[in-house]
């Protein structure tokens, strides 16, 4: 080529460059690149700020109280330490999670944890039991005798966006060091050198990946890792790698290594548990190997660590044997490394690989959550749940919770009806905190949740209510109040005539009320219904607590009306705490992740009925289990234990409910078809027996004998419903509103007075009627 | 008249509040003699034409210990820590602390004494009254009855409801 043509084109290049176009070309090229590297900065902040920060609502059970005295300690505190992922070893030491069993003895450390009324903690409690019992908590720090003392609460699940992933985030100085140098040591040697990228890192993973002819090695900083983990895709392009690396070093730029690093062992990725994935260090700890990072073997943290790697392909529950391999050579490298001795990598070499798919951070009560989630949507934005780690604390008794699903899947699989399905809520009487939650055959199947959702034909159950608004017009109804058990004719919704019939199709004549309610008598209930009237009923199921919208026929009158399990509960739950209403409660407290109580859910009340009034229709449930449609409750209990409840069977025995309370729980039971077909219980044949098995296993407290001001007792003829005296031969005590028990004698009264009267007179009630 | 003299007397008796209550109870259940407790301030909200809460007895039992249950020692621990609470000013600890105490012993009326005494300290007057009729429901004893009745005389009476503070009052005078 020529001088001159060389200087042409360099003219002609230089005059292009000079051109005003060109000009304008190159200003908006570097505008466009500076946009891109703003861009780049904000996504990088952003999605890491994000990142830190997205931690879903942490949800508890509640804190086992630990006492000299309580039912069944020492199985319930065994059950308790497994729940709570502790270590026990014969040589534990004083390590927060850990505890030591001997037969008469259990050693707890605790670990520390902030309740929403202080922060308790660690320490060592010494129990001493004889048997079964409790007989006391030492300190062995000070040596002092404790009365009463509380366990850190379980964690039962958490709150999450539609994007199904969990975390246990970590601090990073609460990470074993020999973990986060053993991840350094494996993925990210130079990791505090570096700005962000490493050339002299990626230089060498390209010599080893042209040495060997295909990519051996990724070359990726900590940091590029964590920047990928920010894109959903998977996709590998140049300028995606780019990118990366921009954003990598403007992470650099602005966080400290520390942060990078913390944040990055609590994203990266360990495989799934069925529809989550399992992000971070903290959870992988708990769901390979069933404890806190904190509590890993040398030999653990290594199979974590070479997961990073590939968490399918080296999954230590499916691909063992590759797995261990991974393992060994991490171990190895720690080794090499100077962080382990050689004596310390050969013992830990020798460790079986010991992982299991743990159960341990599973949702153990997805109907329960559905529960606490539904009253937490009516105050917190999904946001707020889902990202600010907030601590959920609830009331669940995970004891009580398996009690009762065991009792309902076990009565339904003994049942051999494949469609059978079942619903049961167990709440506290006094102040309607929610123990447990039940709302399908399959606990742990987060389906429909039939507890709160399954709204059906209540029945009997609704007897009670229809008793209780009579029994609020003292002047005129009493429990001795003889009604008609008679034929009788209604109009329904569409205006046709029905003829309701008993159960087992008899009428029984003028009977007492309080025996028709306690045999549940169908005509006698609708005489008294119509008497009231349809709207008092109503009013009375709505100041119990139900919200909904109440039937207006009288077809109300026997339980044409549908209703949930919860409902239930709250309706009976104001009859179970004496007339007091306290609406439903799943939590306690909500607290931010900093420790800092957010709103407290308190125990309220509002007396809605009269105390005397429920007195006596506590008295008549009391008789319902006693002598009633509820007795097959004492074919497995003492008599002594007094209980009062109420079974419901709808037509067809499409549903059966049971409805009782004891001392310390209040159980709704449901049984039935999804798709509402006649079934083959009634409410004495079904839910009666699960609401017993469970009140079998469940240490059960008898209700406290009755008494209540403004109440008296009178022996009354059951014919007539007047005193009784000598020689009435069906008689009963019953309770009255003071100044209301009949004034008259019974025409049985005052005739010749028999022995064997005065005998059957002295055991109270006689049983003369049929079921 | 003998009840309109036992009204000026706990009308007499100042406003001293929840609070006075509370420090006496610790130091009570503490072990320490009636005379160390903190001198009679009144309580922020607490009106001086307020009758005032009852004072508690002196000896380590609780009101209405005669005739209602004995709590349990557990009970009792925590009892002892929720008036710990409430005399240091951490009213929401102490109700936490009494609601725990509510679950392990439900239908101990003293527990309800004090969780409305609370709960008239928070300024939670409706509440206050409801769980005083709650405990009236349960106990047995006069003691007891006569503070729940006092407790919805002030509870009403900040409310404005004066007729019917005046017949709590009314009611409470009958059980002194």
């Amino acid at each position: 080529m020529s001088r001159r043509k060389k200087r042409k084109s360099r003219r002609t290049l230089r005059a292009l460059l000079w051109h005003p176009h060109t000009r304008l070309i190159g200003g908006l090229l570097i505008l466009a690149a500076l946009a891109w590297l703003v861009r780049l900065d904000f996504l990088a902040r952003s999605r890491f700020e994000g990142r830190r920060w997205s931690l879903p609502a942490e949800v508890y059970a509640r804190a086992l109280e630990v006492y000299p005295g309580m039912v069944h300690a020492r199985r319930l505190v065994l059950a308790e330490l497994n729940r709570l992922n502790y270590r026990c070893r014969a040589d534990a030491g004083r390590l927060p999670g850990t505890c030591r069993i001997t037969p008469r003895q259990i050693l707890i450390t605790t670990r520390p944890f902030v309740f929403p009324d202080g922060t308790a903690p660690a320490r060592t409690m010494e129990l001493n039991f004889r048997g079964d019992q409790l007989e006391s908590l030492r300190d062995p720090a000070t040596g002092r005798e404790e009365t009463i003392w509380r366990l850190e609460p379980p964690y039962i699940g958490g709150i999450y966006p539609a994007r199904k992933e969990d975390r246990i985030l970590v601090r990073l100085e609460d990470l074993p060091p020999l973990l986060v140098s053993g991840l350094l040591a494996v993925e990210d040697r130079h990791y505090y050198e570096h700005h962000g990228v490493s050339p002299k890192g990626l230089g060498r993973a390209l010599l080893a990946n042209l040495k060997a002819g295909r990519t051996v090695q990724g070359g990726s900083t900590i940091t590029q890792q964590l920047v990928k983990n920010f894109y959903l895709t998977r996709e590998r392009s140049l300028v995606r790698k780019g990118n990366e690396m921009l954003m990598a070093l403007m992470l650099d730029f602005h966080y400290d290594k520390d942060e990078i690093l913390e944040t990055y062992m609590n994203e990266v990725y360990f495989g799934q548990s069925g529809k989550k994935a399992v992000h971070g260090f903290g959870l992988a700890a708990w769901f390979y190997f069933g404890k806190s990072a904190a509590h890993l073997n040398p030999a653990e943290m290594a199979t974590l660590i070479g997961m990073v790697k590939g968490p399918g392909y080296y999954n230590p529950v499916t691909r063992r044997d590759r797995a261990k391999k991974r393992r060994d050579l991490v171990l190895k490298v720690m080794v090499d490394q100077g962080i382990l001795t050689k004596e310390e990598g050969a013992r830990e070499m020798r460790r079986p690989l010991k992982a299991m798919r743990s159960p341990g951070r599973k949702d153990r009560y997805p109907h329960y959550l559905d529960l606490v989630r539904r009253q937490l949507d009516m105050e917190y934005s999904p946001e707020d749940l889902t990202s600010e780690g907030l601590r959920i604390f609830t009331a669940l008794d995970p004891a009580m919770q398996r009690r009762a699903e065991k009792s309902l899947t076990g009565f339904i699989k003994n049942r051999r009806d494949p469609d059978l399905q079942g619903a049961m809520i167990i709440t506290r009487p006094q102040d309607g905190e929610v123990m447990a939650v039940v709302g399908d055959r399959d606990p742990g199947f987060a389906g429909w949740n039939r507890a709160l959702d399954a709204r059906r034909q209540v029945g009997s159950l609704i007897k009670p209510v229809v008793y209780l608004t009579a029994l609020q017009r003292p002047g005129r109804f009493s429990l001795a109040t003889v009604l008609p058990d008679e034929e009788v004719e209604l109009e329904n919704e569409q205006g046709e005539m029905w003829k309701p019939a008993n159960f087992d199709g008899e009428s029984h004549g003028p009977v007492p009320m309080i025996r028709a309610l306690i045999h549940s008598y169908n005509l006698a209930t609708v005489r008294l219904g119509l008497e009231l009237g349809v709207d008092a009923v109503a009013e009375t199921l709505h100041d119990l607590g139900y919200e909904g919208e109440v039937n207006p026929w009288p077809s109300l009158f026997l339980g044409a009306q549908e209703m949930s399990p919860m409902e239930v509960a709250t309706v009976y739950q104001t009859i179970a705490s004496g007339g007091f209403r306290s609406p439903p409660r799943a939590i306690r407290a909500v607290m931010t992740r900093e420790g800092e109580t957010l709103k407290a859910y308190p125990f309220e009340v509002r007396k809605v009925v009269e105390p005397a009034t429920m007195h006596l229709l506590d008295f008549a449930l009391r008789k319902v289990m006693q002598d009633g449609t509820g007795r097959s409750f004492y074919w497995d209990h003492d008599p002594d234990v007094q209980v009062a409840g109420k079974t419901g069977t709808s037509n067809d025995l499409r549903d059966s409910w049971f409805a009782g309370f004891s001392g310390n729980f209040l159980g709704v039971v449901w049984l039935g078809h999804d798709d509402n077909r006649p079934g083959q219980l009634t409410g004495s044949s079904g839910a009666l027996r699960v609401w017993t098995g469970f009140s079998k296993k469940t240490g059960i407290r008898s209700l406290r004998g009755l008494k209540s001001r403004g109440v008296e007792y009178q022996q009354v003829d059951a014919g007539s419903g007047l005193l009784a005296a000598g020689s009435c031969e069906d008689t009963l005590e019953l309770p009255f509103i003071e100044g209301r028990a009949p004034e008259e004698n019974a025409p049985c009264a005052g005739t010749v007075e028999r022995i064997g009267d005065w005998i059957q007179g002295l055991f109270g009630e006689k049983n003369h009627e049929k079921d | 008249m003998k009840r309109i003299k036992r009204i000026l007397i706990f009308k007499a008796r100042g406003a001293a509040g929840t609070a006075v209550t509370a420090a006496f109870f610790v130091s009570v259940l503490a072990g320490c003699t009636p005379g160390g407790v903190t001198p009679e301030e009144p309580l922020p909200g607490d009106g001086m034409t307020e009758p005032a809460m009852p004072e508690p007895p002196d000896r380590g039992v609780l009101p209405g210990e005669d005739d209602d249950p004995s709590p349990s020692p557990a009970v009792r621990a925590l009892i002892q820590k929720g008036l710990q609470n409430q005399h240091e000013g951490r009213s929401r600890s102490a109700a936490t602390t009494f609601e725990r105490a509510l679950r392990l012993s439900p239908e101990l009326p003293v527990l309800y004494y004090y969780l409305a005494a609370v709960r008239l300290e928070q300024n939670r007057e409706e509440q206050a009254e409801q769980l005083a009729l709650k405990g009236l429901s349960l106990t047995e004893s006069d003691e007891l009855r006569f503070r729940f009745w006092v407790i919805i005389a002030n509870s009403r009476q900040r409310r404005g409801d004066l007729d019917g503070a005046e017949d709590a009052r009314d009611s409470a005078g009958t059980y002194r």
